[in-house]
């Protein structure tokens, strides 16, 4: 007895190595229940909506999914990568029993570590998760610093399609909480929308639709802080910048010490404007603003330039013009990159 | 001359309504006790009420000492329709803000630390594409037709 439990022992593991080792992962035909193969070797299925082999013609009518979400916080939004982290609580609860395999995958960002998605619930007509997950989204900076942005969590399911479940964005489940904030930002508006989506074909009878789940949290700067960050720097600029036209044509230095920094200032300021939003392809309200402050003091300096270029019997018609003219041109100028 | 831009300045800068004080009607929909003694008196008490004059769905949940919670619980139940008096007023946060000081001739004490009294107030709409409803959208900022028919949501 002892040799022959030695001599298994012994040739146990030669056997394990020698012989493939096949699951029922490894099976074929058990990981898609299709009724056909393609003869590339695609399993699909010859009956039913869609021949898919993600589809499941028994299924019989979808699942009516309502979709609940709460959101609970939103940290490390940075503009300028377009970057958002997300907290929040998602929820499926339908009239029947749904799918095996029921796996949330975030069309628009990335779950870091499985640590940060607990399931809370997973009963058959109830699912609960919660989680925290970096997104991506589109910043659309042509309003700055006035703008609204859509910070967007798509949710999607990647291998379970309509045919056995369909999701419905509930209302009364879809809330932030309590004590949501966002800081630097007030909240405009929610919207949760529901989408069948198609995928261009990844491979043969690629055809199912999937469901997916958009919630959008419309989020605006406030604008007393835009106004005082912004656009108060930029008159102020342009304030000092016309101090100097009042001084007549023999305090030359004096008019260009009080233009000619100023557009430092304003090319300083506006960068440092820029530094905060990413490139893009329009120009931003900011963007027309300076382009307004610069141009009026270029009509400021140029007022100063005209007292080098005409002789000294001009100058005083060259001071009394350009207080009457430079002033007020400025003015309208600073407005139009205000308002277009 | 000066001294008009000055003038001019600090009122852009500090000029604020004054206090108002609104009266309404609203439907509790829950009420909880938060908190309760020994012999089950409450503590601290949750009210949920609604708005259901103002357009949209306007809920808050709205947080009360023992006082308040004995008033409410001995007099009132789910699903009645009760008065409400209202102060409106600025919050140094930036914005118009209102506080519910009555419920029903039920006096509420607003601790200054209070963190937990919240308000939902949305205006929502179904989102239709192509004739089929898919979602919905809800204007968290309250719009000019709530301000008009429920004053007292006005932030700015």
């Amino acid at each position: 007895m002892k040799l022959i439990s030695k001599m298994v022992l012994w040739l146990l593991p030669i056997l394990m190595l020698v012989t493939p080792f096949k699951t029922k992962a490894d099976d074929p035909e058990l990981k898609f229940k299709t009724d056909s193969v393609s003869p590339s070797g695609m399993p699909f299925h010859s009956t039913g909506r869609f021949k898919s082999p993600f589809a499941n013609p028994k299924h019989g009518s979808p699942c009516k999914v309502k979709v609940g979400f709460l959101l609970k916080n939103i940290s490390n939004f940075d503009i300028k990568q377009g970057k958002f982290e997300a907290d929040f609580f998602l929820s499926y609860t339908s009239d029947k029993p749904m799918p095996k395999g029921i796996n949330p995958h975030f069309t628009n960002g990335i779950l870091e570590e499985d640590d940060l998605m607990t399931k809370i619930a997973d009963e058959p007509t109830f699912k609960l998760w919660k989680y925290h997950a970096v997104f991506f989204m589109l910043p659309d900076l042509r309003n700055y610093p006035f703008d609204r942005q859509e910070l967007e969590i798509g949710i999607e399911e990647i291998d379970v399609g309509v045919d056995q479940i369909q999701f419905y964005a509930a209302n009364e489940f879809t809330k932030l909480d309590s004590d949501f904030v966002m800081p630097g930002w007030e909240v405009h508006s929610l919207e949760a929308r529901v989408q069948n989506h198609y995928y261009p074909d990844r491979f043969e009878y690629d055809d199912l639709y999937y469901p997916r789940y958009i919630f959008h949290l419309g989020i605006a700067r406030f604008a007393t802080n835009a106004l005082f960050t912004v656009f108060t720097p930029a008159l102020v600029i342009t304030l000092v910048a016309l101090s100097g036209v009042f001084l007549h044509g023999k305090s030359l230095e004096g008019r260009i010490n009080a233009s000619a920094p100023m557009l430092a200032a304003a090319v300083l300021f506006h960068y440092t404007l820029s530094q905060e939003i990413p490139a893009t392809a329009y120009l931003t309200r900011a963007d027309k603003l300076m382009l307004g402050v610069y141009l009026g003091l270029l009509v400021n300096l140029f007022s100063t330039w005209l007292f080098f270029f005409f002789d000294e019997i001009h100058h005083e018609r060259i001071y009394i013009l350009g207080k009457r003219i430079v002033p007020p041109l400025n003015m309208v100028l600073f407005i139009l990159g205000c308002v277009l | 001359m000066k001294y008009y831009f000055f003038l001019i300045f600090l009122f852009l800068i500090y000029c604020r309504e004054s206090p108002k004080e609104f009266e309404t009607e609203v439907v509790i929909n829950r009420m909880e006790k938060v908190m309760i003694d020994d012999k089950g008196e409450p503590l601290l008490v949750d009210v949920e009420i609604n708005y259901t004059d103002c357009p949209g769905t306007q809920i808050e949940i709205i947080r009360g000492n023992k006082e308040f919670g004995d008033c409410i619980f001995a007099n009132h139940k789910v699903g009645q329709r009760l008065k409400l008096k209202i102060e409106w007023k600025w919050n140094s946060l930036g914005f118009y803000k209102w506080e519910v000081k009555e419920l029903n001739s039920c006096k509420r004490y607003i601790d200054p630390q209070d963190e937990v009294s919240y308000d939902m107030i949305e205006e929502c709409e179904d989102h239709v594409v192509y004739g089929i409803k898919t979602g919905f959208d809800c204007k968290r900022i309250p719009t000019a037709k709530l301000i008009e028919k429920c004053p007292w949501f006005r932030r700015l």
